[in-house]
């Protein structure tokens, strides 16, 4: 697994606000004196409950057309009898909620998918598949990119949690799936891409591990779907000739295939498979400080790095940081599905981000060809770095 | 590793993914397991449970590529 970083929860982003005030000089309710102004929804029964609450504002905000409420502003001591009135079924302080707001994770804007935004590049057209511990299939921030999905491992944790057998029971393939492909909706977070198709490929268990067998089952599924990006943050130091054989297949079907680096630095010549395999894009991690992540494997087979360190992304029924070459993997494969949506071959995509990729000053082994830079790899000025 | 033992190492059960060529390959594999876990749909390989005494003739059957270990992996640690 990696390691979460600063704690940020959904509840912390996603919780809506009340009591606050709508009007200045008006007081709050719990606050006001009894001869204070104070704002409220008055719901009535009758129109006799209507009349009531009329009577009692000093200013009439809204008269509802279609339902029976009306908002009012009077003193606190008239509520009193409002809410006693056997004509009116509640009465409560008109409090405001507030648009939820996006986070810009810093490694969108880092690798300068903000600019491909600006200029239309959605990924719009493209499907990726996440092939990691599934996705969580009613995330706000995922659900309108959410095409099939498939899981070669169960999903664990009941009928709420698991609602698709390709649901995420882990956290790992949500956080993933959400850095490549993020809905931009205002609120959340949002992808490298944000209208490709995004597939969950569960080959992953619960605990975050899975059988070669599981995970080449899932590379060779995404290619008989005709996907375009398959992205695998996932590995470790032994191979597997049945995975190699996949990842062959795959990529000779046309899949734009990545994978992450591995967590194992720091060290030399350590990267993990299937990253290690000629078939797959190797990806090693970074920092927003654009140094290498402490803890990211390096190795020749490293082609590209991306942001890694304490990224903020989805997860299933929030948001959290994250850290890893897993995290620098998505961005790559969001990179990828922008090219690919665009007409690019995988083979294409994959010349193009290394051709195009920002020198950060790394060795060749630490970073490949560099910094992963969307809007470069799509022709577009990227020179506000 | 998913494997599972018997009590006697000659009976010990071990899942291994088999590369093949060829129909007699295929059946090669499948008549010497206990159990077929997977068949590919596209690939020539299938993920079967076979006694580990087994394993060196499957491996020389010559239409069989490779017999490997089912190992696991997953998502690297930090």
């Amino acid at each position: 697994m990696v390691r979460k970083a600063n704690g940020v929860s959904r509840r912390n982003v996603l919780k809506l606000t009340g009591g606050s005030l709508a009007v200045t000089g008006v007081a709050g309710l719990a606050a006001a004196a009894p001869d204070d102004t104070v704002e409220v929804n008055v719901g009535f029964k009758s129109d006799r409950g209507r009349s009531a609450a009329l009577s009692a504002a000093s200013d009439v905000v809204r008269d509802f057309n279609s339902i029976d409420v009306v908002t009012i502003r009077t003193t606190k001591k008239a509520i009193f009898g409002l809410e006693n009135n056997p004509n009116v079924r509640y009465v409560e302080e008109n409090g405001m909620m507030h648009a939820l707001a996006e986070t810009e994770p810093w490694g969108i804007e880092r690798v300068d998918a903000d600019v491909a935004h600006r200029n239309g590049e959605t990924g719009a057209g493209a499907h990726i598949a996440i092939i990691d511990t599934g996705i969580d299939s009613d995330h706000p921030d995922l659900q309108a990119n959410l095409g099939s999905g498939k899981a070669f491992v169960s999903c664990k944790g009941g009928p709420k949690k698991c609602r698709y057998a390709w649901d995420d029971d882990n956290d790992h393939g949500t956080h993933c799936g959400g850095i490549a492909d993020a809905v931009d909706n205002n609120q959340g977070v949002i992808g490298v891409s944000t209208e490709a198709t995004l597939h969950a490929v569960k080959v992953l268990d619960k605990r975050g591990s899975g059988t070669y067998s599981d995970i080449a089952a899932g590379v060779e599924y995404v290619a008989d779907q005709g996907w375009d990006v398959g992205s695998m943050s996932l590995g470790g130091s032994s191979g597997s000739q049945t995975l190699k054989d996949a990842c062959q297949y795959a990529v000779n079907n046309g899949v734009f295939l990545v994978a992450a680096a591995g967590n194992d630095g720091p060290c030399s010549d350590c990267v993990g498979y299937p990253a290690a395999y000629s078939e797959v894009m190797a990806v090693s991690s970074t920092n927003s400080s654009d140094n290498l992540s402490g803890f990211s494997s390096t190795g020749p087979e490293v082609e590209i790095a991306a942001p890694g360190t304490d990224i903020y992304s989805s997860i299933p029924g929030g948001y959290d940081t994250f850290s890893g070459t897993s995290m620098a993997c998505p961005h790559v494969a969001g990179a990828a599905g922008q090219l690919m949506a665009n007409g690019s071959s995988n083979t294409q995509a994959r010349d193009t981000i290394k051709q195009t990729a920002e020198n950060i000053g790394l060795a060749d082994n630490e970073s490949g060809a560099g910094l992963l830079d969307v809007a470069a790899a799509l022709g577009l000025d990227s020179s506000d770095n | 590793m998913p494997d599972s033992t018997t009590g006697d190492s000659e009976w010990e059960v071990v899942e291994v993914n088999v590369g093949f060529q060829g129909k007699e390959g295929r059946e090669a594999a499948v008549d010497c397991s206990v159990a077929v876990v997977r068949e590919f749909e596209s690939l020539d390989i299938v993920t079967i449970q076979i006694p580990r005494e087994k394993w060196s003739e499957l491996a020389d059957h010559p239409g069989i590529r490779y017999v490997e270990a089912n190992g696991q992996t997953g998502a690297p640690d930090t």
